[in-house]
């Protein structure tokens, strides 16, 4: 039962929410990318797979406004 | 008795073909502000209406612009509008784009997005096309250039079946 409970505690707990496209503004913008700058992470992926000898796994497709 | 089990089968598979004509819901109303005053949904009616929904921090919202000046350019002496609806919450912004362009057709502020709400837009740019009886007939979701030719197709149809 006390398992039960804090299960349901805790879905209650959870932030999830739904944001309207409409809402979707300040996501839009060109520093909310999770790449902002092109040219800043060409040079750290250089550094990093020149030290690394691995490259990529970062970032995401879209720019986050929901549009495509 | 093997003649008529397949006959049956035949009609069987005619009648869960025929298509079902299901009437299309009416379009939800609104009023709201424009730059020349207030356009309520009721002045539209008898006209096949494109309804944009958009903003400037839009990209795809902003590249549909030119196609929709162009298609009210086109079907200019028919019954037919196309009206923008910003969804912007500072309309200064909404404005520049606006100076920007030549738009003939009218363009509605929504910053509360409460028609945006009622209609359940899903994602920017969103478009709707209302027939002549004020009934919602497409939904589109996003602009892209390779269905521009399919959009005004569309329109013609559902301007010269009215």
């Amino acid at each position: 039962m006390y398992k039960i409970i804090s299960l349901l505690s805790l879905l209650l707990l959870s932030a999830c929410t739904t944001v309207q496209p409409w809402d979707k503004d300040l996501l839009a913008k060109p520093s909310m990318a999770l790449v902002p700058s092109e040219i800043d992470n060409a040079l750290d992926e250089h550094i990093y797979f020149s030290k690394e000898a691995s490259m990529g796994g970062q970032g995401v497709g879209g720019g986050g406004c929901g549009c495509n | 008795m093997k003649l008529l089990k397949s006959s049956l089968y035949i009609l069987l598979i005619l009648v869960i073909n025929i298509p079902v004509y299901a009437d299309y819901p009416p379009a939800p109303k609104f009023q709201l502000p424009t730059e020349d005053g207030v356009l309520n949904s009721a002045q539209l009616k008898g006209k096949l209406v494109y309804i944009d929904f958009w903003a400037s921090w839009c990209r795809p919202c902003k590249n549909s612009f030119p196609w929709m000046i162009a298609m009210k350019e086109k079907f200019k002496n028919q019954d037919f509008e196309i009206v923008a609806i910003n969804l912007d919450k500072d309309k200064t912004l909404a404005d520049e784009f606006i100076a920007s362009q030549n738009i003939n057709f009218p363009i509605a502020f929504d910053p509360q997005a409460a028609v945006a709400e009622q209609y359940n837009i899903e994602g920017m740019p969103s478009s709707y096309l209302i027939d002549q009886h004020g009934n919602l007939r497409i939904r589109y979701t996003g602009f892209w250039n390779k269905s521009k030719n399919e959009k005004e197709l569309t329109i013609n149809k559902l301007l010269k079946n009215h």
